[in-house]
């Protein structure tokens, strides 16, 4: 019915993952946009959207483990870990150090996801045991776990310190490595990654946003809210803690196998600890359990750094003139605003763009 | 595929009326699969095709005749509006039997007198709460012979022989059906315009409940009217949807959600319950509003309590909105609705707050409205006028099918009833009270000649026991005939006048004006708890139940302040002290109508001790 958005004949239609007009062209709008700006955007810009786009697969990955199945996961750089390097080895050139097959990113995309998803499973019966500080602990040690086996595994990491090289864009035989001649228009690699990290991120997004109204999406909430209660409605415990466990390492393991060929090369000491708290932190600023807020996060993230850098250089304050280097100053402001939303917006960005949007939405009344 | 409003006027200004029955038999044949109801029942609207309808309809007649119903005689429906309603109605008048509708909140010894007066012989009860107060009088009533209910749940258990399940009841309708399919389409051919099609029994605010027999020939001369009808006569919108929340047992709500609803090929939604309206009106934005002043006073009154709580931002642009949307309404009022400048005025505070205000309020969609049944407060018409939605405050009873008169975008004056509808002829006895004349005057009362001869006289005037002034063409109702107050001081005083100027105020839900041989005017007074309450917890004060809150004496003051108001207003005499009245007006406490209008000599009688404190 025309105009009568709140009327529903059928339960699809109340659950449908863009329930309004609204709703859809919004979404058209923003992705039209985002694919203009890979024509206009520098290339500065658009490797930080990039790089937004990515780590966003990841913490969505995250999202569903922790705000939608709430269960801790220190751990979550390890699958991301597992799947850049499942990738590196499919993917990746072999040289005299290192093993690689240089196979096609349609081989090695699905296995970086796969790879990370079967460790999440393999560790899921200690997991799905444990809940709230002991699983905490338990995902902390598999951090440390995981950094020594990267840096042993010589033949597949490059071992600590050297690092690899990781796999090369090649896309049904297509090299891309070079940029792509489409037609007249040239694209240059940076925009092919942008565009296909937005792909992805489009189809993460999607993926997330449906689960939530799935079965799996409701046990994981029911699990979150009250396991013990979520078991007496008849939810298997073990296998929906195992699968949010599985699917959010496919994320994590996704966005690792792409995160790292933007840069070309990864070294096993980046999958340390702090990089997985990094995650924990990212979601919660964005807002944890919504679609919405690992996105958020992201860019929040992504782009605060960058942000800090253009008022100094909007003001022209040199880094001389400053007490501490930049890289200082970034995660001391990082840390203040994790902080600042802890105190005042515990459901982080989202809290903030769910507050701004009521308010509009409730005119002329305030609630 | 539905047909313009332009197109379904045309055809009934040319072929004339319909008796709702052959409205639905037609418009099952022309478009089948239109969606003629829609109920929510597990949180969606789960809808019903006219076809369907039509169909579900035969098999209830079918059934009614397979235990023995004849022509000419009554069945009775006891049940909230929901499809079967519908479906029961249509059903039993597609043959020539008689509806009675029976309120739900009826007490059984209410029901009792219904169905033994009405001579029922079937009953249709919604659920185990109406079929228990069928149950408690069924030895008394020896003419009943079967309760057929719509909803099983808690009645499981039950067994005695007289109840029978709505489902198993089609059923048997079905399978006669089948043997003689074409048996209900000539019984409905054959009935005549004088045949009874239902009866309404008046909610009596004195004595036993009267039935009014309503003809086929006064539904279908009314049908033929609607193109002309102050309600309907505005929209544009093609399958235009109805909120069905009136009682159906009410002329209004038959006239509006049977009557017009059919004539306009519309879609019915059912309202889940009375406390829901609110809800279901958003999710529904009807296309045509037919309301009570309740439910008008409430919608008001929801959204300037609500709108007090609003930031200071939002506050101020509801002012402003609200200071162009009265401008507009005064000059809509002054110059005639198209005045080009009325609309910007209006458009400026639809910009700034009434779009969405709409929305919240359900009337986003809604082309017209029109207030009846009772008397409403122009300011509040005003308020809706201001929005941009005109609320027409019209004028019936039960024995003129509720027509007689209404405001409409042509002639609209507030305080007034409107102008006498098309083809109804309105005159003042000497004595100022109103008589009706009009194809849908009744047939008189079943079973009451007295009653009858003393209602429509020889010429076919309808007496219709209100008394009124003509300002102008516009009809003005002053009260009924037997409220009218005289003072010790001989003044004449309308009650209700200034009990409606009083609940304009949203803390008062109900006011009684007394003065009848006293020296000065007095008021008992009920709050409205919901804004009350809510006012008292924004002031800090606490109190638990209706009783502890009416009696706080700050909330006398507040109420007093709101006399005051009223008193401001008023031209005749004022209100010199009140009562607040300790309890909560109801229905099966035998204070109120079942369509919620005070009971004067009730509450008289049973606060006569708070009447005389005030006057000693």
């Amino acid at each position: 019915m025309r105009g009568r958005p709140n009327l529903y004949t059928d339960y699809q239609k109340e659950s449908s993952i863009f329930s309004n007009k609204t709703q859809k062209s919004w979404f058209g709008l923003l992705i039209s946009l985002a694919i203009g700006l890979c024509f206009l955007a520098t290339d500065y810009w658009l490797l930080l959207i990039t790089t937004s786009c990515l780590i966003a697969i990841a913490s969505w990955g995250l999202n569903i483990v922790s705000g939608l199945a709430g269960q801790i996961n220190l751990a979550h750089g390890v699958f991301i870990g597992v799947g850049t390097y499942a990738s590196a080895v499919i993917g990746g050139v072999a040289t005299s150090s290192v093993i690689g097959y240089n196979l096609d990113m349609i081989f090695w995309l699905p296995v970086a996801g796969l790879a990370s998803a079967v460790v999440g499973l393999i560790i899921a019966p200690i997991t799905v045991k444990l809940k709230g500080l002991n699983l905490a602990l338990v995902t902390l040690a598999l951090v440390f776990i995981g950094s020594h086996l990267f840096s042993n595994f010589k033949s597949m990491t490059g071992g600590a310190g050297l690092g690899r090289k990781v796999a090369t864009l090649k896309l049904f035989g297509i090299d891309l490595e070079n940029g792509l001649q489409v037609g007249s228009y040239y694209l240059q690699r940076e925009q092919i990654l942008y565009l296909f990290s937005l792909l992805i991120c489009v189809l993460a997004g999607l993926g997330v946003k449906n689960l939530v109204r799935s079965r799996a999406g409701r046990a994981y909430s029911a699990i979150r809210d009250g396991d013990i209660a979520a078991e007496a409605l008849g939810i298997n415990l073990f296998r929906y803690k195992a699968s949010a466990f599985a699917l959010s390492s496919f994320y994590g393991g996704i966005s690792g196998a792409l995160f790292f060929t933007v840069s070309g090369g990864v070294e096993p000491g980046s999958f340390n600890l702090v990089y997985s708290i990094t995650f924990v932190a990212i979601v919660v600023i964005g807002g944890a359990g919504t679609v919405l807020g690992p996105l958020f996060g992201a860019f929040f993230y992504t782009l605060f750094p960058a942000v800090i850098q253009l008022f100094l250089h909007t003001f022209d304050i040199g880094e001389q003139s400053l007490p501490l280097n930049l890289g200082q100053l970034e995660r001391l402001l990082f840390g203040l605003v994790i902080i600042l939303f802890l105190m005042f917006e515990p459901r982080g960005l989202w809290g903030i763009w769910f507050r701004l949007r009521n308010y509009f939405k409730a005119w002329p009344f305030s609630y | 595929m539905a047909l313009s409003m332009d197109k379904i006027y045309e055809e009934i200004l040319r072929d004339g009326g319909e008796t709702p029955s052959k409205k639905v038999r037609e418009t099952a044949q022309r478009f089948p699969e239109m969606i003629a109801m829609r109920y929510k029942e597990y949180g969606l609207w789960q809808e019903t095709t006219y076809v369907d309808f039509w169909l579900k309809s035969n098999y209830l007649s079918m059934a009614l005749k397979n235990f023995g119903v004849l022509k000419g005689d009554s069945v009775a429906i006891h049940s909230e509006n929901r499809p079967e309603w519908f479906i029961a109605d249509i059903g039993i008048q597609s043959m020539g039997f008689v509806s009675v509708g029976l309120y739900p909140s009826n007490p059984s010894s209410e029901v009792k007198y219904l169905l033994s007066h009405s001579e029922a012989k079937i009953l249709f009860a919604e659920d185990q709460e109406q079929v228990d107060k069928a149950l408690e009088v069924i030895d008394e009533l020896p003419g009943l012979e079967k309760i057929i209910y719509f909803e099983e749940r808690g009645l499981y258990n039950y067994d005695h022989p007289k109840l029978m399940k709505f489902e198993d009841f089609l059923e048997i309708g079905r399978t006669e059906h089948e043997n003689n399919p074409t048996h209900v389409d000539e019984q409905l051919d054959e009935i005549q315009d004088e045949d009874i099609a239902f009866l309404v029994y008046t909610s009596g605010t004195t004595g036993p409940p009267k039935g009014s027999m309503i003809s086929h020939g006064n539904i279908k001369w009314v049908g033929s009217q609607i193109p002309n009808f102050s309600l309907v006569e505005s929209v544009t919108a093609t399958n235009p949807q109805f909120l069905s929340y009136l009682p159906l047992c009410h002329i209004f709500g038959r006239l509006t959600d049977l009557l017009i609803a059919t004539h306009t090929l519309a879609t019915i939604n059912f309202a889940e319950s009375i406390d829901t309206v609110q809800m279901d009106l958003v999710e529904i934005q009807p296309t045509i509003f037919p309301a009570v002043p309740r439910i008008l006073e409430r919608m008001h009154a929801g959204a300037m309590v609500r709108m007090k709580d609003a930031t200071f931002l939002k506050k101020q642009l509801f002012r402003v909105a609200m200071y162009f949307g009265n401008m507009g309404a005064e000059r809509k009022l002054e110059k005639g609705f198209n005045d080009k400048i009325a609309q910007i005025y209006i458009g400026i505070g639809w910009l700034l707050a009434f779009r969405t205000l709409k929305k919240k309020l359900g009337l986003s969609k809604a082309e017209t409205a029109i207030s009846g049944a009772a008397p409403i407060a122009p300011e509040i018409l005003k308020f809706f006028l201001a929005l941009g939605v005109p609320i027409f405050e019209g004028y019936g009873m039960t024995e003129n099918c509720a027509y007689a008169s209404g405001n409409n975008d042509k002639k609209m004056k507030l305080g007034t009833v409107g102008v006498p509808n098309y083809g109804v002829e309105i005159k003042l006895a000497e004595d100022g009270e109103i008589l009706v004349k009009s194809p849908a005057v009744f047939k008189g009362y079943f079973k009451d000649e007295e009653a009858t001869r003393e209602t429509i006289d020889e010429d076919g005037w309808l007496y219709t026991g209100d008394v009124g002034v003509f300002d102008g063409e516009f009809l003005k109702i002053v009260d009924r005939k037997k409220d009218i107050i005289i003072t010790s001081g001989g003044k004449n005083v309308s009650p209700q006048e200034i009990e409606n100027k009083i609940k304009v105020s949203p803390f008062i839900k109900d006011a009684l004006v007394i003065g009848d041989n006293r020296k000065f005017l007095s008021a008992l007074i009920a709050i409205e708890f919901e804004t009350v309450s809510n006012w008292a917890l924004r002031k800090n004060i606490a109190h638990t139940t209706y009783r502890d809150l009416s009696e706080k004496k700050e909330v006398k003051d507040l109420i007093w302040s709101e006399i005051l108001k009223a008193n401001a207003e008023t031209s005749t005499l004022e209100i010199r002290k009140f009562q607040m009245i300790p309890k909560e007006l109801d229905h099966e406490d035998g204070e109120m109508t079942a369509t919620q209008k005070i009971k004067r000599n009730v509450l008289m009688e049973k606060f006569s001790s708070l009447i005389e404190e005030m006057y000693s």
